[in-house]
């Protein structure tokens, strides 16, 4: 807790993850999209296909413009928000990595360089030099790949690092590979929808259908590679990582987006490029770009999700806080804010919850906290790290929880119950939520009640909630009302009638 | 009990350090050799295009705008690229300052983004776009050196800020959310405007380099003289800008910092100017420029070089007693290092086989 805390309009994670995913759009087209022209124009050369040439030149245009200027600068933006909502793993990020980012600079700078000659070099050089500066652009620009990708996968998976300390098994950790084999994919899949994008507007017909035939064989190729890549990135996640795909709401949610989007746009690649390239427009090549994008921010949105609550798995928390110094603090002692707002309660919360929650915004407190009670409130508090969507353990003494429970039931919305509004079933099913839903479901697949409450009344299972503060240390006393108390227990044992 | 003992996963409570993985000194070599790559571009870019606007009726100017303009995209991602060795290399070695720093001020620091993005369409958008009116092309570079303005005025900031840890806790109180500026302005406007004045003047060189290839040499004298007036008088007011912040610093930290190594730079700076300057108001009258100008340049350069190392001494001496590189826990990695040696030396080859074949082949009729 070195560092002050940014606290930005939006929530940290929709505004690094906007940035990065449409980042990453680009960037993967920018790779994608350099072996997309040398090949194109290996082809149009041997063809002599003047007509497809000076589409290209066009082309090599519109691909420059957008990833040599918003590509670039938005990889700069993942870097200076980072930086300002994850000092701590940023550090260590650049610090470990530092000969790394430097290899990745100097990529960069002949990536750009190669990319601005070689539009500038249709008419200037000669075929034979064009393409040989466009292949140095497209292996320098998957090199850069090569090295963020050992550094993004590291954060996920970083294997013997954790023991090591090593930049090498840091680099080359066990999601290496397939996230190589799966982002390569993903750039070509790119390659081909963005080329549709420009080639759906080109008069000549003929060669309208040839390029939007070649772009789908890409793209139906490229999304082929990436279901068994896919498959072997997610056996390279730690289990705890995978079985959050499985069991938590906002990975699995992520994975469906994913799967769903990437699974119509490879039907409409078939039918759009593949099988009716003629009729395709604009739109429907941009509604195709639509969804890749859509399949696109669901792979990251779920890769981040199931780092959660990591930032490097196992060993730095997603509120820059270092596992180990988090093993380290006393009991006793209250957490170290080295910047202060002047509201203690404030602070913990800036420093504990506001990397993942905003009061009413993204993930909002003032609605996951609505109409609980403060003492239950900070009951919760030092049994963060029990719940189903993971979070990282609050380390402060019984003084800092006291202060952030009370910060918290400050931002916490009135109870939906007293509005009167919702049916006694939906009561119930609230308080079974706000109450036990953190940590349990009742008959799904994570920690599930129905077996544990079958057969007891009402008024049992509301003796057992009762008393459920002294059943075991990792779950908080039940502090509300009794009206509060009987719904859960009715809930618990079949619902309201 | 600690909460942690009972968090299910097996946490690594042990774990590898936050080391330096490289020796003091080569880092710090490393951020002088590409903050002063990336201080040049950023002059050649900015610098320019102040010229191009502050000087347009300037017959010399009319004639190095076309060329300008079409090289300003490139110059921006150059500039940018350039830009991001230094900020790495500072980062490893003064991240804590650094993040702390630009936390505090974080619209500031982020609103950088959008408006670069923005300066750099707007480049591109005069450098293609063949039909515009004069007025609007110049409204356009207008907006893209106000975007300058905002970029190199909240870096200047951002970067003393870093130096001054103990207005942090301070400002931060006050605005948590990010908004706010270094309290310290007439320092920060003098240290920018320092910084503006001396990309004004390195762009008076880059004059001078155009004017040297000019074909026509009424074109040629225009220019040489151009370039030189521009160079002897923003390097002047430029050195009247620097003594006017030093004389705003703190006078203890002014005394330490004329006691460290930076009064050497500060001086051969301001040596490697003068001769400079001889020799750019005189170069008009030379018959053959490129001597001259060359000899400029790498005088030039070198001030620069030195002016960064004169930074680089401010900075030690503000964080006295906060940072120490004598402390810092090095562990180096000279595997990976050397991996970004090879790379770099291969790169240098490979860039320089690109731009020599590009600049060798004949120009499209």
């Amino acid at each position: 807790m070195n560092y002050p805390v940014w606290e930005p309009f939006v929530a940290n994670g929709v505004l690094i993850g906007v940035i990065a995913i449409v980042h990453v759009f680009v960037s993967h087209f920018a790779i994608g999209g350099g072996l997309y022209l040398v090949l194109a124009e290996i082809w149009a050369r041997r063809r002599n296909d003047d007509a497809h040439l000076a589409y290209l030149e066009r082309y090599s245009r519109f691909f420059v413009l957008l990833t040599l200027v918003f590509g670039a600068v938005t990889g700069v933006a993942i870097w200076v928000t980072i930086g300002l909502i994850h000092p701590v793993g940023t550090k260590w990020l650049i610090n470990h990595f530092v000969w790394g980012w430097a290899t990745e600079w100097v990529m960069f700078f002949l990536e750009i360089t190669a990319a601005m000659l070689y539009l500038y070099g249709w008419r200037r050089l000669s075929p034979k030099l064009h393409l040989a500066i466009g292949w140095i652009y497209f292996v320098t620009a998957w090199l850069s790949l090569v090295i963020i990708n050992g550094i993004l996968t590291f954060m996920l998976t970083p294997g013997g690092w954790l023991a090591s300390g090593s930049f090498w098994e840091g680099f080359f950790n066990p999601g290496f590979l397939p996230g190589m084999v799966f982002r390569t994919g993903i750039c070509l899949a790119l390659a081909g929808l963005y080329a549709s994008l420009t080639a759906a507007r080109e008069q000549n017909a003929e060669l309208k259908t040839r390029m939007l035939r070649f772009n789908g064989a890409l793209t139906l190729g490229a999304l082929v590679v990436g279901v068994p890549s896919g498959y072997w990135y997610f056996l390279s996640l730690p289990p705890v990582a995978a079985e959050q795909l499985v069991s938590a709401r906002v990975p699995a949610l992520a994975v469906q987006v994913m799967l769903v989007s990437a699974g119509v746009l490879a039907l409409a690649a078939l039918v759009l490029l593949l099988l009716i390239p003629r009729r395709t427009g604009v739109v429907a090549a941009g509604v195709m770009l639509a969804l890749a994008l859509v399949a696109m921010g669901g792979f990251e949105w779920a890769r981040e999700a199931v780092r959660k609550p990591y930032v490097i798995h196992e060993f730095l928390f997603s509120n820059n806080l270092l596992a180990r110094d988090a093993a380290a603090l006393p009991a006793a002692d209250p957490l170290p804010v080295a910047f202060s707002t002047g509201d203690r309660g404030r602070d913990l919360y800036l420093h504990g919850c506001r990397s993942c929650h905003t009061a009413d915004g993204y993930h909002p407190l003032h609605d996951y906290l609505a109409g609980l009670d403060e003492a239950y409130i900070a009951g919760i508090v030092p049994r963060l790290h029990f719940y189903r969507e993971k979070m990282p353990p609050f380390p402060g003494n019984a003084a800092d929880v006291e202060a952030l429970g009370r910060y918290l039931k400050s931002v916490a919305g009135p109870d939906p119950i007293a509005g009167g509004r919702l049916s006694a079933a939906a009561q119930d099913a609230l308080a079974f939520g706000r109450r036990c839903g953190g940590c349990h479901t009742l008959a799904g697949n994570f920690r599930p009640l129905a077996d544990a409450f079958a057969g007891l009344t009402p008024a049992d299972a509301a003796d057992i909630v009762a008393g459920i503060g002294d059943m075991s240390d990792s779950m908080p006393p039940f502090t509300g009302p009794d009206a509060e108390k009987e719904r859960v227990a009715r809930h618990l044992t079949g619902g309201a009638k | 009990m600690n909460v942690l003992q009972s968090f299910a996963p097996v946490l690594a409570t042990a774990g590898p350090a936050l080391v330096q993985p490289a020796p003091y000194w080569l880092l710090t070599a490393l951020h002088w050799l590409t903050f002063t790559l990336h201080l040049v571009a950023m002059n050649l870019l900015f610098g320019l295009l102040l010229v191009l606007l502050l000087a347009r009726r300037h017959a010399a100017v009319r004639l190095l705008e076309e060329t300008a303009i079409k090289i300003f995209p490139v110059a921006m991602a150059v500039t940018i690229t350039l830009g991001v060795a230094p900020l790495l290399f500072t980062q490893v070695v003064y991240g804590e300052f650094f993040y702390s720093a630009t936390i505090v001020s974080g619209w500031n620091w982020f609103l950088q983004i959008p408006v670069v993005m923005a300066v750099y369409y707007l480049l591109y958008i005069v450098a293609l776009k063949k039909n515009l009116s004069a007025v609007v092309r110049r409204g356009l570079l207008v907006a893209a050196a106000v975007g300058f303005v905002y970029i190199s005025y909240t870096f200047t900031m951002i970067s003393d800020l870093a130096e001054k840890p103990a207005l942090w806790a301070g400002l931060y109180q006050a605005s948590p959310g990010g908004a706010s500026l270094n309290p310290h302005v007439a320092e920060t406007i003098f240290r920018w405007g320092h910084s503006i004045t001396g990309a004004v003047a390195v762009a008076g060189i880059i004059v001078l380099w155009f004017a040297v290839f000019h074909p026509k040499l009424k074109g040629r004298t225009d220019m040489l003289a151009l370039g030189g007036r521009v160079f002897v008088v923003a390097a002047v007011k430029a050195t009247v800008l620097s003594l006017i912040y030093l004389a705003l610093i703190d006078r203890e930290v002014l005394g330490r910092f004329l006691g460290s190594p930076a009064l050497h730079a500060l001086v051969t700076a301001i040596v490697l100017n003068v001769v400079a300057g001889v020799l750019a108001w005189r170069v008009r009258r030379a018959a053959r420029p490129l001597v001259p100008v060359m000899a400029a340049s790498g005088l030039v350069f070198l001030g620069v070089v030195c002016m960064v190392a004169a930074r680089h001494y401010l900075r030690l001496v503000y964080l006295e007693g906060r940072f120490d590189p004598a402390a810092l826990n090095v562990v180096p990695q000279w595997g990976p290092f050397a991996m970004f040696l090879v790379t770099f030396v291969a790169g240098l080859a490979v860039l320089y086989w690109m731009l020599r074949r590009f600049f060798s082949a004949p120009h499209p009729a």
